[in-house]
């Protein structure tokens, strides 16, 4: 049995692409640009929707225009404004499933679940193969819902959909462990790794919840996931947490303020490195300096919430 | 697990940050627990409140929140809707509409922030003519107190940084505090005025001129004629025209009041 609370584990460890490439249209209507299609391959998305702009103000009945503008402003992160140019290209016919995600992520990033919801279901009930629905379904249910069960089921449909995809899997692996099925997440996180390593991704999630699962029992053996895990993402602050508290837990309490003051140096407003901070200060018998994090963390938790 | 983060920007428009006042950024709870965030149930419903949102024009955004309160009267957006009218209205300076809509704002959500620092700034610039002024009056200091609870409870967006909420908070509670001196100065109250109006001016982290120039003139007011000249100068250098324009024919009041006293420069 692995131990640690699942209490520890840091909230947001993983990050979705607002739109995945393996969703994006196919095909070049010979109308649209060649120079936007470079931009969009490229991922220069504030030209590419200067450009894909320009050429809806060119051609206001070609629905591909409108609907490269609403990947651009989603990969911008205007939701709203993505919204508006893919709902102008859905009034114009385009309705592919695969359309029809894009569109649902749009509306999940604005918090209407409603419609993200009804977006999904469309894609299921036209293509009842595609994997993504259910991952980004297992998102909602487990992020936003917090209905483990219901979000394991989703994240299981979408990696025998797509056994490659490490995301589904350490999907399936996240919600194990909240519902304190240990071994079996540790299973599931093992399994999402030989996926990462058989296609070289740089996906870090399952690494950290190794580190997270052998923290308490085993700090050693959670100490070679955690430095992968950071290796793999250095800008995720929770990498750095999960890393420092291994060091902290094998005794390694300089180091372990150095991650901690790196996740809060990354993640300024989050109050949890300092809550950290202050533990191994007062470990390490400096009490002012613990003192001091001890004050940052209650004043930005009562600004940002615990 | 997240998706990019993208809630500031979404929060500030659905709380009318288009309209580009700073108390506009008050407004963070209704989205910043996506369980709590006012649901469309039609792509349509949702298409209509964006306009609403994107709108660029005040009169424009009025129009369309009507036509939305007309066609979606169950809407879960119809709070922020009512709020970006609102807005709307007080940068169009009609008071009555500011008090109509912020009326209904505040019966679907009694605690929205910008709403209260809205109405509580609007009220005591429209109790002249009623009869009803004190109760007006009331109302107005009841807005900003529960402002001031309120964004002691408000939780802000990690986008947020530490810095700039200080400065936000601060600028809103500035705004607060120069409603109540308001308030207190039309009762006729005033030390407690001029208590509250040195709140504002004095610990607003982006000093204002429209409160150093109401400071000034509570100051004139009690016979304190020197930190009236300071205040008033203070107004006049911050600007923007109206104000300047404003204390600096105050200052010539006060020179002309207080003679005696020596010139109290203007410029």
């Amino acid at each position: 049995m692995v131990g640690a609370s699942f209490a520890q584990a840091p909230a947001g460890t993983r990050t979705v692409d607002p739109v995945p490439e393996s969703i994006y249209l196919k095909g070049h209507p010979a109308t649209l640009p060649v120079s936007l299609s470079v931009l969009i391959h490229q991922q220069r998305w504030a030209e590419a929707a200067e450009l894909a702009e320009k050429f809806t103000l060119e051609h206001p009945r070609d629905s591909t225009g409108f609907y490269w503008l609403g990947v651009a402003r989603q990969k911008l992160h205007d939701p709203v404004r993505a919204i508006q140019a893919l709902r102008s290209a859905e009034r114009l016919g385009l309705g592919t499933p695969a359309f029809h995600i894009v569109l649902g992520i749009a509306y999940y990033n604005l918090h209407q679940f409603v419609l993200f919801d009804e977006q999904m279901q469309m894609t299921i009930r036209s293509e009842p193969f595609r994997y993504e629905p259910y991952y980004y379904l297992g998102i909602y249910y487990e992020d936003v819902l917090n209905r483990w069960e219901h979000a394991l089921e989703l994240f299981h449909r979408a990696a025998e959909l797509e056994p490659d995809d490490p995301r589904s899997m350490y999907g399936a692996g996240y919600c194990l462990e909240a519902l304190g099925k240990r071994d079996e997440a540790a299973k599931t996180y093992e399994e999402s790794i030989r996926l990462i390593e058989r296609n070289s991704g740089r996906f870090s999630g399952p690494h950290q919840g190794m580190a997270r699962l052998l923290l308490d029992t085993d700090p050693y053996k959670a100490l070679p996931f955690a430095h992968k895990a950071l290796e793999l993402e250095p800008s995720s602050p929770s990498n750095h947490v999960i890393l420092a508290k291994a060091y902290e837990r094998v005794g390694r309490l300089t180091e372990a303020v150095e991650e901690l003051q790196l996740a809060a140096y990354l993640s300024p407003t989050d109050p949890s490195p300092r809550f950290a901070l202050a533990r191994v200060y007062e470990k390490l018998g400096r009490s002012e300096a613990a003192g001091s994090e001890r004050q940052m963390f209650e004043k930005l938790t009562r600004i940002y919430g615990p | 697990m997240k998706f990019p983060r993208s809630m500031l920007r979404v929060a500030l428009l659905l709380i009318g940050l288009s309209q580009s006042l700073v108390i506009s950024n008050a407004q963070f709870d209704p989205l910043l627990n996506p369980r709590g965030a006012p649901q469309a149930k039609t792509p349509e419903e949702l298409d209509a409140y964006l306009e609403i949102a994107t709108a660029q024009e005040s009169r424009v955004t009025i129009e369309k929140v009507e036509q939305f309160a007309s066609k979606y009267p169950s809407s879960e957006l119809l709070g922020v809707a009512y709020q970006d009218e609102t807005l709307a209205y007080k940068q169009m300076n009609d008071i009555e509409g500011v008090l109509r809509a912020g009326k209904r704002t505040l019966e679907l959500q009694p605690n929205n922030v910008t709403t209260l620092l809205t109405l509580a700034a609007a009220i005591p610039n429209a109790v002249e003519r009623r009869s009803n002024a004190a109760e007006f009056l009331d109302q107005a200091e009841e807005y900003a107190q529960r402002a001031l609870q309120q964004l002691t409870k408000v939780i802000v967006p990690h986008e947020v940084t530490l810095e700039r909420w200080t400065v936000m908070r601060g600028e809103m509670e500035a705004l607060a505090h120069e409603a109540l001196g308001h308030v207190a100065a039309k009762r006729g109250n005033l030390p407690r005025a001029m208590s509250e109006l040195e709140e504002a001016a004095f610990h607003n982290p982006t000093p204002q001129g429209s409160q150093f120039y109401r400071l000034g003139v509570v100051y004139a007011m009690l016979g304190k004629y020197e930190r009236a000249d300071q205040a008033l100068r203070r107004a006049a250098d911050l600007g923007p025209d109206a104000i300047r324009q404003l204390a600096l024919r105050e200052l010539k009041r006060l020179n002309a009041a207080k003679p005696s006293r020596g010139q109290v420069h203007t410029q």
